[in-house]
């Protein structure tokens, strides 16, 4: 699992993940994930180049969220696969951070 | 002489490894061995490997209590993938506490929706995923078997 950053327009930061969300995946990134959602309070997260979403990888995008969402901030979910989402619905996971299909509608939902 | 053409070699449909994180890269490739061999479509490779990493972990967080090595057994966890007609049954056996996910509820009431996210999905997913989990007491062991229905994606 491989996470990295990008800064776009307006203060949103994009979150680009690629590889496994298993449980040693998330382990991998979890210290960097809590700086980043500590700090800050728009964030896109891109799962378009994640393979594989388990319950260890849901808990690390949920804490993240929470993070955000206390500051006051918004983080939302973009492009995952049809499995990965498959495993997001059936946990509510969606429920708490939304799901975006395209990049301009994730920038609009963590910027309203 | 009789000609054998050999396609490819089936590879192990057992694994035994160790109730320890560190054996999860290996359950990893042994499921995508296994899965590639049995020419499985991808989104029952994925419910396969869903499963077989909740099952695991939770093997391996909560199975071996320190205090209780049962000792002889080590802390093995033996995993066994075949196919049943149209179906594939992955089983997952472990020799440590009782423990029937089949008939797990989680008791605690959380405080919010993210909270009720976080805890306890992973038998969830596992309900979801496979067409059906049973469970059983062996003896010392606990026998999880999960069946999974091979269905193409319509169109791939």
């Amino acid at each position: 699992m491989e996470m990295a950053t990008e800064a776009l327009d307006g203060g949103v930061t994009k979150v680009n993940l690629v590889g496994r969300l298993d449980i040693l995946g998330a382990q991998k990134i979890d210290m960097q994930f809590a700086i980043l959602s500590g700090s800050h309070r728009k964030v896109i997260v891109d799962l378009e180049r994640v393979e594989f979403l388990a319950s260890m990888g849901i808990r690390t995008l949920i804490v993240s969220a929470k993070s955000v969402k206390s500051k006051g901030g918004r983080m939302v979910l973009l492009r995952p696969k049809p499995d990965v989402e498959k495993v997001l619905v059936e946990t509510g996971t969606d429920t708490v951070i939304p799901i975006l299909g395209d990049l301009d509608s994730a920038i609009a939902a963590v910027s309203g | 002489m009789g000609t054998t053409i050999a396609v490819t070699d089936e590879p192990s449909r057992t694994a035994t490894v160790p109730a320890d994180l560190e054996a999860f890269p290996r359950i990893v490739a042994w499921a995508e061995e296994a899965a590639a061999w049995l020419m499985l479509p991808s989104s029952t490779t994925y419910a396969i490997q869903l499963c077989l990493e909740e099952a695991f972990t939770n093997i391996v967080r909560h199975g071996y209590p320190a205090v209780d090595d049962r000792a002889g057994r080590g802390r093995d966890v033996r995993l066994s993938i075949e196919p049943v007609d149209a179906d594939v049954t992955l089983t997952i056996e472990d020799w440590g506490i009782p423990f029937n996910p089949v008939e797990f509820h989680s008791l605690a009431t959380p405080a919010s929706i993210e909270d009720a996210i976080v805890g306890g999905q992973g038998i969830r997913l596992m309900r979801r995923f496979a067409q059906e989990m049973r469970y059983q007491r062996r003896g010392d062991c606990n026998v999880l078997r999960l069946r999974f229905t091979v269905t193409a994606k319509a169109g791939a």
